[in-house]
């Protein structure tokens, strides 16, 4: 029989069962709809991460104490970063790709002004540099400068919050605040940002991180270390340069591990593909499960209906069918109904990802970009034919091995 | 030459743990050309053995040839090709898809005849008009009346030009009228375009349109004799 008409045949015959058809494909529409949403939610948490991470930019190296990456209690106390070090990396016959480099010290102590307490973080580091990196702007006062940090002086820039806590409607700029009864002059305010890369801008302390070691911490470690190369593509280069040189001022023999640990952008964003990658297929199998459970559910209908056309097979085959007659059209009855299942669990899944998004975008996740699976939705089709045809063979086949009379006598 | 040959034939259905032997020892031999009709009580295994020589059912033992070949030496598909292209079906239930058109129904042994598509309409057009139904054609069949529809039944055997017409009691669920024309229809089939015709029924007023009666009880052949008065269809209906 020609294709063309296997096709029409199969489509006259859906097509008198139209509310059938519809309830028995349902199954594949709500999965295939559901693997849409997970692959574009999936590719938009990714395309957010990694944009907040990328705002590093790659040519930016981190370095961290402590040999393991993953281990971050191992991170936090870990105290093998020091000024010792600093000064040796800012060496040029040392890191001859180095242009900037931002040492950084977080700590938790109480921020008083008249009595009143608030308990802020405390990040020392180069005011400037953290201005660029997360992209915040004052809303009073200035940054200090690269001669603040080296007179280690007692300046403060504070967050949106303390500042409201502590000063109220008045101006903070000028006024002196306690740490640790140090006296530190506020200098500037952020304006309100919220969370950025992990940090909450608005309940943050930012001096110059020399101070803060010499007044506030009393060491000379460092938490972390951001280095930044002259090019993206000598960041590697310049994470090799960085560990040779720290392995020497730490007087490492050769069979001692790193007692630090240097990330460069490229593996933090290959890392974070990899978790969102094992999260997405995680979440398809489930539903991949939930397809097999609509297959189940074809065959079913399926068999039904074989049995219903039982005198229609009869006949057909008494007029001339073949066993692969009856079968390419039940095959095809499947296939169509199951495709057409996955276009409408896509249709029905990128709008509803498309309104997650929107709402995503409003609310928690500002800049969050809708993504259209493209793969995902070829997959999405394909995966559907696939059920069809592997859950149409056990009926399309007791179909086309009926014998003619037995269905012709049936009633 | 003989089309069919069907030397000490057995039917015997089992199911349920039961056996039943409809067949019990058939023979005879039927000519290109001839209309028979075949006769007997209910029961008696007419259409068990008309099925069987329609390629629809496999007999129990003895020996059935058509067109001189073992019906066991067929594959799955030639006897699928023997049953479209040189055999044509009629029942007493009509058996058309309700849902199809006229035009639809007759062209389904087309579809399964691997002959070029470009023929097929032209091909449904010339029988549908032989049996009188043009104006008919584009109608689901569920519209239709009995007559109507045995007569599209009719049509659809006839598509693929097939030699052998099989009718099993084609008049028994319509009233006498369109029962005649049905008759007149078989008779013209057989004297204008020398069909082959085997024709089941259990009124002899029906079975003597053809030219020779073979009559069954009980699973074998009680007489088998040539009609030497065969009934005009046509001027039956005059009356
Ligand atoms: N598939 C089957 N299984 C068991 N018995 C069957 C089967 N098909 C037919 N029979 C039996 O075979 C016998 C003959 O049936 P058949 O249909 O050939 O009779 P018939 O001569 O055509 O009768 P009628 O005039 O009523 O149509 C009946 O007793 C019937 O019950
Ligand atoms: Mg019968």
């Amino acid at each position: 029989m020609p294709f063309k008409h296997v096709l029409l045949t199969a489509l006259q015959a859906l097509e008198s069962h139209k509310s059938r058809s519809a309830l028995t494909i349902l199954g594949i529409v709500i999965g295939v709809a559901a693997i849409i949403m997970v692959m574009s939610l999936g590719k938009g948490a990714e395309a957010m991460i990694l944009g907040e991470v990328s705002g590093l930019g790659p040519e930016t190296v981190i370095l961290r104490p402590g040999n393991s990456l993953t281990d971050f209690t191992q991170t936090l106390y870990s105290q093998t970063i020091t000024k010792k070090d600093i000064e040796a990396l800012k060496r040029k016959q040392n890191v001859p790709n180095l242009v900037e480099i931002a040492p950084l010290v977080i700590t938790y102590e109480s921020v008083e002004y008249q009595g009143d307490l608030y308990r802020p973080s405390i990040m020392g580091a180069p005011a400037e540099f953290i201005a660029n990196l997360f992209d915040i702007g004052l809303s009073e006062g200035h940054l200090y400068t690269d001669d603040d940090i080296d007179q280690e002086a007692r300046v403060a820039i504070i967050g949106s919050e303390i500042k409201n806590d502590l000063f109220g409607s008045s101006r903070a700029v000028g006024k002196q605040v306690k740490i640790k009864d140090k006296k530190f002059k506020v200098i500037g305010v952020f304006e309100d940002k919220g969370n950025v890369g992990g940090f909450n801008i608005d309940t943050l302390v930012l001096i110059p991180q020399t101070s803060v070691q010499t007044y506030i911490t009393g060491t000379d470690y460092f938490a972390e270390v951001m280095i930044r190369a002259d090019s993206p593509e000598n960041a590697e280069k310049l994470a090799y340069d960085v560990e040779v040189t720290l392995r020497d001022v730490h007087d490492l023999s050769f069979h001692e591990e790193n007692d630090f640990n240097i990330t460069t952008q490229e593996e933090t964003i290959e890392m974070i593909q990899t978790i969102v990658t094992i999260f997405t297929s995680f979440l398809i199998t489930v539903v991949a499960i939930s397809l097999v459970v609509g297959g189940v559910g074809i065959m079913n209908i399926m068999l039904v209906s074989v049995s219903e056309r039982t005198k229609e097979i009869g006949l057909r085959k008494a007029l001339g069918a073949t066993r692969q007659d009856i079968l390419n059209q039940f095959l095809s009855e499947a296939i169509i109904l199951t495709s057409l299942g996955g276009v409408i669990g896509i249709i029905i899944g990128a709008s509803f990802s498309f309104l997650a998004a929107l709402i995503l975008s409003q609310t928690v996740a500002e800049g969050w970009e809708y993504i259209f699976p493209v793969g995902g939705s070829l997959l999405g089709v394909g995966v559907s034919a696939g059920v069809g045809l592997l859950f149409g063979i056990y009926p399309a086949n007791q179909a086309a091995k009926k014998s003619p009379i037995e269905a012709l006598r049936y009633e | 030459m003989n089309l069919f040959e069907v030397s000490n034939l057995e039917k015997t259905f089992t199911g349920g743990g039961v056996e039943t032997k409809v067949l019990r020892g058939i023979d005879f031999s039927i000519e290109e050309g001839e209309f028979v009709s075949i006769m007997g009580p209910s029961g008696s295994g007419k259409s068990t053995l008309l099925n069987i020589l329609g390629f629809l059912l496999d007999h129990s033992s003895g020996e059935y040839k058509f067109n001189g070949r073992r019906y066991e030496d067929h594959t799955e598909d030639e006897i699928a090709q023997v049953r479209n292209r040189e055999m044509g079906f009629v029942f007493q239930t009509f058996n058309l898809l309700p849902r199809l058109s006229v035009f639809e129904n007759v062209q389904l042994p087309l579809m399964y005849s691997g002959r070029p598509e470009s023929e097929w309409k032209d091909r449904v057009d010339e029988v549908v008009e032989m049996v009188g139904l043009t104006h008919r054609s584009d109608f689901d069949t569920y519209k239709l009346s009995g007559g109507e529809k045995q007569r599209v039944a009719i049509a659809r055997a006839l598509v693929n030009g097939p030699n052998v017409i099989f009718a099993d009691e084609p008049t028994g669920n319509l009233d006498t009228k369109s029962g005649q024309v049905v008759m007149q229809t078989l008779q013209e089939l057989h004297d204008k375009f020398g069909h082959t015709i085997l024709l089941i029924t259990h009124e002899t007023f029906t079975a003597e349109h053809a030219d020779r009666m073979i009559y069954i009880v009980d699973g074998k052949v009680e007489s088998d004799k040539k009609n030497l008065n065969r009934r005009d269809a046509k001027l039956d209906f005059r009356k």
